[in-house]
C-alpha cells in the first residue's frame, strides 16, 4: 500500500494520511509504535499541532536488568536493545493490524502499510541510540520509505499533542526525567524556547540517588512515590533549591540535605524522609512551571518526562494550574515515560515540515532542542 | 545449535563493521572474493552513518536490488561493541524483512580466511590494552577465541604450532608482540565473507548474536545510610 489519499470532493485529494513506524532506544526502554495522522495536500505546513492516532505503542523496559547496578549501565542497555528491538517492532506492527505473519514482517521484502520509519537520534546513550537508528534506516532502505531522525526532547513535547492537539498555545511544558529537567515554551510545533533548566542533577537523578542512599532500590522515582504514601510530607523541612531564583533548578543540594539529615537523625523513618524529600522537589517544580507560565503569558501548561508519572507532582500540578485558571494537561503515565508514540508524533510533523532525514545520518548523544 | 541452511551459490550481501572499517560486498556465496562487488570505508566512530549508504551503493554497483538478495552474511565480532551492533541491527533487520537467512562469521575467521598460510594467528584490537585472538590451522580454528593483554596471549612461549602468519589490526597495534610486515589484511574483508558464506550454515536472523567476549563494564559504587562510615 502506498501513501493513502482520501478524497473529500471530486478527484482532487485533499489530505494525505501518513502512517509512521517509530522506534525509541535512547535509554533503558525499547519501544516501537505505529501512529497515523492526516495533513492537507500541497498547502503549507500550518502551526497547528497534528491530530495523531496511535495505532500501537509497545514498550519493553530494561529496568530489571539495571536494578542490580542501581542505575542505567550504558553497555547493558545497548545489548538489551539489540536483543529486544525486533520483537518489539514486530509486536507494534501486529498490534496496529499491519502484520502479515510472524513477527510482523511478511518475509517477502514487501512492506506493510507504513509510509515512513522514524527513530530517536538523540539525546541519549550513543550505543543505545545507534541500535534503533541502524534498524530504522535498514527498514527505510528495505521498504523504500523515508527515514526520519527525531529529537527525543521534541518527542516529549509532542506527547502533549497526542492527548490534547487542541491545547492552548503558547504552551509551557515542564519536562522532568532521569536525564533532564527543563521548562520549555512551545509557541507552536517546531518553535521552542528553553526558559529554565537544571544547573546540576536532573530531578529523576535526585530521586534515584536519594532512594539509593536510603537503600530503597532502583528506580528511585516510583519507589519514593509509593513509600511517600506512608510518610508525612511535612515531617522534615528540606531546603527548596533555588526556589526564589528564576526558572532554573538545582537538586544536588536537596539530595545532600537528605543525606546530612539522616546522618544527624538516624532515627528518621524512610517513609517520612521519602515524603518530605518528594514534597520539596514537587514544591520547586510546580512553583517554577507556574512562574514560567505567568511570566511568559502561556495559554496552557503541561507535564512531560518520566518524573511526570509521580503521583504527588501530578496532583499538585493539576491543582496549581486549576487555581491559576490555566488550561493544563497531566498526560497519561504511558506518554510521560519514554515511548515511541511520541517519537512518531514528532516525526510526522518533522517529515511534513523538513522532509526525510538522509540515510547517512547517525545519532547525537548530546543533541539539543532547536530553539527560536 | 540449529542445523542451518546451505546457501552456496545464492546471491549474498555481506557486512562487516567490527573494526575501524565498514565493508559491504555482494556476490554469489562461495565465489572467490575477486568475483564480488565490494566497497569499504575507513571510519573511527561513524559506522552507522557509513553503513546504510554503503549497502545502497554496493547494491547499485552490483546491479541488484535488496529484494533479489537471497542470503546475508554478517561479521559478529569480536570487535568494537557499537560497530558490531550497527552491523547486526542493520543485517538482521534487512534479513527479517526479506525473509532470508543470515550466515554469522567471526571477525577472526574472516581475517584468517584472507591469509593462505597456515597456521595463522588472527588478532583484533580490543582496546584498553587488550586484543581478541585466535589461531587457525589447516583444519580450522585451534582453540576458542581469547581476550587478553598481548603479553599474556601472544604465542611466544613455544607451545603448540608457532604461527607463520599474523593478521589483523591488533597485530598492527602491538608490533613488539606480533612482528611487523606480516599481514596483507588489517581488517575483515566483506568480499572474503561472501566466499566464506558458501561454506557455513545460514540461520534465521534473530538467532544471530554478537560475540562480545567481554562482560559490560560496570562500576558499582553505592553508599547507603547503612554503609559503615
Amino acid at each position: 500500500m502506498d501513501m493513502t489519499t482520501t478524497t473529500d470532493a471530486g478527484p482532487t485529494p485533499s489530505t494525505i494520511t501518513t502512517t509512521i513506524l517509530a522506534i525509541e532506544t535512547s535509554c533503558d526502554e525499547t519501544s516501537a509504535a505505529v501512529v497515523r495522522a492526516e495533513r492537507p495536500v500541497g498547502g503549507p505546513v500550518t502551526g497547528a499541532p497534528p491530530r495523531i492516532e496511535v495505532l500501537s505503542n509497545v514498550v519493553s523496559s530494561q529496568v530489571a536488568r539495571h536494578a542490580e547496578f542501581g542505575g542505567v549501565v550504558p553497555e547493558v542497555a545497548s545489548r538489551a536493545h539489540l536483543e529486544m528491538l525486533e520483537p518489539v517492532v514486530g509486536q507494534a506492527l501486529a498490534d496496529a493490524g499491519l502484520a502479515v505473519t510472524g513477527l510482523g514482517f511478511d518475509g517477502t521484502g514487501r512492506r506493510p502499510a507504513v509510509d515512513a520509519v522514524a527513530a530517536t537520534r538523540g539525546p541519549g546513550l550513543i550505543g543505545a541510540l545507534l541500535v534503533g537508528v541502524s534498524s530504522a534506516k535498514a527498514l527505510s532502505l528495505a521498504w523504500d520509505v523515508p527515514y526520519v531522525g527525531v529529537n527525543h526532547m521534541e518527542g516529549h513535547l509532542f506527547a502533549t499533542f497526542l492527548e490534547r492537539p487542541d491545547i492552548g498555545l503558547p504552551l509551557v511544558v515542564l519536562l522532568v526525567s532521569g536525564g533532564h529537567t527543563m521548562i520549555v515554551k512551545v509557541d507552536e510545533p517546531g518553535r521552542y524556547r528553553i526558559l529554565g533548566s537544571t544547573v546540576d542533577d536532573a530531578a529523576g537523578e535526585a530521586f534515584d540517588k536519594v532512594a539509593r542512599y536510603l537503600g530503597l532500590g532502583y528506580p528511585g522515582g516510583p519507589i519514593i512515590d509509593a513509600l511517600s504514601a506512608d510518610g508525612d510530607p511535612a515531617a522534615i523541612r528540606f531546603p527548596r533549591g533555588m526556589l526564589d531564583d528564576g526558572l532554573d533548578f538545582s537538586f544536588s543540594g536537596m539530595k545532600t540535605a537528605v543525606i546530612n539529615y539522616v546522618r544527624r537523625h538516624p532515627e528518621a523513618t524512610n517513609p517520612d524522609l521519602a515524603a518530605s524529600f518528594q514534597e520539596a522537589v514537587v514544591d520547586v517544580l510546580v512553583t517554577k512551571v507556574l512562574r514560567a507560565a505567568k511570566r511568559h503569558r502561556a495559554a496552557a501548561v503541561a507535564l512531560g518526562g518520566g518524573v511526570a508519572a509521580n503521583s504527588r507532582l501530578r496532583q499538585r500540578f493539576a491543582q496549581a494550574a486549576a487555581e491559576a485558571g490555566l488550561d493544563h494537561l497531566v498526560p497519561s503515565r504511558a506518554y510521560c515515560t519514554d515511548n515511541a508514540a511520541m517519537i512518531g508524533a514528532a516525526a510526522h510533523w518533522r517529515l511534513a515540515h523538513d522532509g526525510a532525514t538522509g540515510l547517512d545520518a547517525g545519532a547525537d548523544p548530546s543533541l539539543r532542542l532547536a530553539t527560536t | 545449535m540449529p542445523a542451518g541452511e546451505d546457501v552456496a551459490g545464492r546471491l549474498c550481501l555481506a557486512v562487516t563493521s567490527s573494526t575501524s572499517v565498514v565493508g559491504v560486498a555482494v556476490g554469489r556465496a562461495g565465489a572467490p572474493a575477486a568475483e564480488t562487488v565490494a566497497h569499504e570505508v575507513a571510519t573511527d566512530r561513524r559506522h552507522a552513518e557509513e553503513l546504510t549508504p554503503l549497502v545502497a551503493r554496493t547494491l547499485a554497483d552490483a546491479g541488484v536490488t535488496l529484494g533479489q538478495i537471497e542470503c546475508f552474511a554478517v561479521d559478529v565480532g569480536p570487535g568494537r561493541f557499537t560497530g558490531l551492533r550497527v552491523g547486526l541491527a542493520t543485517v538482521r533487520t534487512l534479513a527479517l524483512v526479506a525473509g532470508r537467512p543470515v550466515v554469522a562469521l567471526s571477525s577472526l575467521e574472516i581475517l584468517a580466511a584472507a591469509e593462505p598460510q597456515r597456521p595463522v594467528l588472527a588478532v583484533v584490537d580490543a582496546r584498553r590494552g587488550e586484543v581478541f585472538q585466535q589461531q587457525f590451522g589447516p583444519d580450522g580454528p585451534e582453540g576458542p577465541p581469547v581476550v587478553g593483554r598481548p603479553d599474556d596471549v601472544a604465542p611466544d612461549d613455544g607451545g603448540g604450532h608457532p604461527p607463520v602468519a599474523v593478521v589483523g589490526d591488533g597485530a598492527d597495534r602491538y608490533p613488539a608482540w606480533y612482528g611487523v610486515g606480516l599481514r596483507p589484511g588489517r581488517e575483515p574483508s566483506a568480499a572474503v565473507m561472501v566466499t566464506l558464506a558458501g561454506h557455513r550454515p545460514a540461520l534465521p536472523g534473530h538467532l544471530v548474536a554478537p560475540v562480545y567476549l567481554r562482560e559490560p563494564d560496570v562500576h558499582v559504587n553505592v553508599t547507603t545510610r547503612h554503609t559503615p562510615r
